[in-house]
């Protein structure tokens, strides 16, 4: 009802913030240039697309990239390997972070606390490449590897992890949630501090112990924090991300962890096969769109928190 | 008050830009000389030279504006970049569009955008090929490594650093070892066998080792008739290695050397770095690798290993003495132009510059009464330096920086390195005896469009291939699946493979390297 005189209002209410507006235009300028303009490239998924004769000389070959993506013999397998290896993150590495928030949250000595911080912090600071050198040598070698010589120890047989398909995106995915789960408890942590601690003292007048508590009082009141994340995380369900995977990837365990981030590098930065890598590219966009839409609906049903 | 601020800092940013971009121009043209540069070239430089790759600013460096000076040039760009990223550098650099007037190719036209040659992007040189123009290249670079650089087309399409032997590998063997085993340096893959388990009952950790890709893993294939990604001929057809029988007797072989500990357990995960370091700490008992890097590795295996002794032979061979290693043609790397270049007469005398007796000097010694002195005789007084900086400061003068030379070995720098006269008396007497014939293929475009096809020379890139490889090694599987990999490999694209090749076969466009 404000608004009815619309015009005159937003005029002068664009005048009276202008300071705001003009320290928004940067970051506009760069999401128009470099957000949505790039989009623009995409055309080049329907073009036999040629570096030396660029966008607009390149032949158009309609739907044969994508036709070619479906057709191909491994094009199952890579989406599979893509759909779980995110899954597996989800059900394990998503979770796993609001469990560490709320133990450190329960430790009640600061300075043990902070050590602790600092500690899980710490390996999301370590490239994937040198987590890729830890996984694969340090721990699971099979000459000298850390876990090997615990099973040696125990009276087993040295497992060589790295060529057994069936342990690479458990490996995977456990590199990602060492590296990061420390990290992830961040955000938590900063919204269980921001509960209103007089709900915690009633709840303990009642008679609530400390499990009582995080069950009905800590969980509910961050599930916003929570939901909005995993609906943030669901959008990149197939960005998995190319390095975390690349790194533990070699020529017997490919079968189940290649993935889409692998298989463009390998097909469309090494072989310049651009269009062809540029359609998988919009594959995955509208399968992750379609994801982040349905999650997104469910959420709004069953617990009214959504991204929009 | 304010709105000023806000419009004298826009104008500042706005300059700012502007100045920015404008003084890369002028840059760029002041240092385009005005006394007349033979030539004058920018230039696309994946190299391994670590001593580019650290350099601040290449363009400044002592050695390169030397070479400049000597052979009356002008280099306005050189864009350095890994060589082992090459064919991301590549690949981002045609896309970018801002080419520069040379490139310099690593391995033939594989690492560049499939297609290439046909798009007209890089000149034809035919023409200046001229002996009377410039004798010293003409005479020095060997006929069959500018067939490998020409084009189904007939053109010539680039200026090959080329090998004066086109065999760059051995066997290196820890003599100490073999000693203490009480064995003879072995001929036979049978007797190869016998001392990798002499090694391994002696606990040598590593009997022999490999690394990821197959790269440097040449030992056994020779003898079996099938090198991984080489092409032979059956019955005047021209077929892989990949999917002959004796491919299958090798793999088979490889999983027997795997089963047994004869081979590291992890060497087809082995990173470079790995692999070597395995090396130095003396757990490798037989290795293959560059005949050049012979010195290196002697001092780094020493320094952990006091006792170890290393020497160079042959590949084993069958019962047949038929065996060998990787041949690698002539060609090596090349200097290809861009089409929009005019000035390829400045480009091949320089070129034919860097041939002369005078170049070799230069980039071998460096400049007279300051890195080299000549004695009364005639000979040349040359340290060779013992720091890894000194080394790899001279690596990239006397080898890696712009030039046209035999890269198989340096016959002038060799006397000067530790162990060198052996290395050059092993390149003269013994390396020619231990190769593979196989054939040169043109570039065909079924593979080029086809990732799971690839076959790269002396890596396995392609995962199909490497998977099956793998797989039968490590005993994932019987080695048995040879024969359904084979099948899939014709399925998926192979047959146009084959087929490609033996028209160009049929044309004559096609020939054993020797």
């Amino acid at each position: 009802m404000k608004h009815s005189n619309a015009p005159r209002i937003d005029v002068r209410h664009y005048v009276n913030n202008r300071a705001l507006y003009i320290m928004l235009i940067p970051g506009l300028i760069y999401l128009i240039l470099f957000r949505y303009v790039p989009l623009l490239g995409n055309v080049i998924a329907f073009q036999d697309y040629s570096v030396f004769r660029g966008l607009w000389d390149s032949n158009w070959v309609g739907l044969k990239h994508f036709v070619n993506l479906f057709t191909y013999q491994d094009f199952y397998q890579i989406l599979r390997n893509s759909l779980l290896i995110s899954l597996y993150d989800i059900l394990f590495g998503f979770p796993a972070p609001i469990v560490f928030a709320l133990l450190l949250n329960e430790v009640r000595h600061s300075g043990t606390k902070r050590t602790y911080q600092s500690i899980l912090y710490l390996p999301h600071f370590l490239s994937w490449v040198v987590i890729g050198g830890i996984f694969t040598k340090q721990l699971l070698s099979p000459d000298y590897g850390l876990f090997n010589y615990i099973i040696t120890l125990l009276g087993g047989e040295p497992k060589y992890f790295m060529i057994d398909p069936a342990w690479t995106k458990p490996i995977i995915v456990s590199a990602g949630m060492w590296r990061d789960t420390g990290w992830g408890t961040i955000i938590y942590l900063a919204a269980i501090a921001g509960i209103d601690p007089s709900l915690y003292e009633s709840a303990f007048i009642d008679g609530a112990g400390r499990v009582r508590q995080i069950i009905s009082i800590t969980l509910p009141l961050i599930l916003p924090v929570i939901i909005t994340l995993l609906l943030l995380k669901v959008g990149r369900f197939l960005d998995f991300g190319f390095e975390r995977v690349y790194v533990f990837l070699n020529g017997l365990n490919l079968e189940s962890g290649d993935i889409f981030d692998t298989y463009i590098y390998r097909v469309g930065l090494l072989n310049g096969q651009f269009s062809y890598t540029t359609a998988i590219g919009i594959f995955k966009a509208v399968v992750g769109f379609s994801l982040l839409m349905v999650m997104n609906a469910i959420s709004k049903k069953t617990t009214s928190n959504s991204l929009f | 008050m304010k709105k000023l601020r806000l419009f004298m800092f826009l104008v500042f940013l706005v300059t700012s830009f502007a100045l920015f971009a404008g003084g890369q121009e002028e840059a760029s043209q002041m240092s385009s000389g005005e006394d007349g540069p033979i030539a004058s070239f920018s230039l696309a430089y994946p190299t391994p030279s670590i001593y580019a790759q650290e350099h601040p600013n290449i363009l400044e460096d002592q050695w390169l504006n030397e070479l400049e000076r000597r052979a009356n040039v002008d280099i306005t760009r050189m864009d350095i970049y890994p060589h082992t990223k090459r064919q991301e550098f590549y690949n981002l650099l045609f896309a970018s569009g801002d080419l520069p007037d040379v490139f310099y190719i690593l391995s033939a036209w594989q690492d560049l955008p499939p297609g290439i040659l046909d798009e007209g992007v890089f000149q034809p040189l035919d023409e200046h090929l001229d002996a009377d123009k410039y004798p010293n290249l003409m005479s020095t670079v060997p006929e069959t490594a500018w067939k490998e650089v020409t084009h189904l087309d007939g053109h010539v399409y680039g200026v090959p650093r080329y090998l004066s032997t086109p065999v760059r590998r051995a066997v290196y063997i820890r003599k100490d070892l073999l000693d203490e085993a009480g064995l003879d340096v072995p001929v036979t893959r049978e007797e190869f066998v016998e001392v990798l388990r002499a090694f391994k009952d002696m606990g040598v950790r590593y009997p022999y080792s490999g690394r990821e890709y197959f790269a440097y893993e040449n030992l056994f294939w020779g003898s079996f008739g099938a090198p991984p990604g080489a092409w032979v001929e059956r019955d005047g057809q021209l077929v892989p290695t990949f999917i002959i029988p004796e491919f299958k007797e090798a793999l088979t072989f490889y999983n027997m050397l795997w089963e047994d500990g004869l081979i590291d357990k992890e060497f087809l995960t082995n990173t470079g770095s790995e692999w070597r370091a395995k090396i130095h700490a003396g757990d490798v008992g037989m290795w293959t690798h560059n005949i050049n890097s012979f010195a290196g590795w002697n001092s780094n295996v020493q320094s952990n290993v006091p006792e170890a002794e290393l020497i160079l032979v042959n590949s084993p061979v069958d019962e047949n003495g038929q065996g060998g290693l990787w041949n690698y043609g002539r060609r090596n790397r090349h200097f290809s132009v861009n089409a929009q270049y005019d000035n390829v007469e400045g480009l091949m005398e320089f070129f034919d510059w860097s041939t002369t007796e005078e170049a070799r000097m230069f980039y071998d010694f460096g400049i007279e009464g300051e890195t080299y002195t000549i004695n009364d005789n005639g000979t040349v007084e040359f340290t060779y330096p013992v720091n890894q900086s000194g080394q790899q400061e001279l690596l990239w003068r006397a080898e890696f920086m712009p030039m046209i030379d035999n890269m198989a070995f340096n016959e002038n720098l060799l006397p000067y390195q530790t162990g060198g006269d052996y290395v050059l008396e092993y390149f003269q007497t013994r390396a020619d005896t231990d190769q593979f014939v196989h054939w040169f293929v043109p570039e065909l475009r079924s593979v080029q469009e086809n990732p799971d096809m690839h076959m790269f020379v002396g890596n396995v890139r392609s995962n199909l291939t490497l998977e099956a490889m793998s797989k039968i090694i490590y005993s994932v599987e019987p080695p048995d699946f040879h024969d359904e990999f084979v099948e899939e490999w014709l399925e998926r694209g192979g047959e146009e493979v084959i087929a490609e090749a033996n028209k160009y076969h049929r044309e004559g466009q096609t020939f054993p390297f020797e």
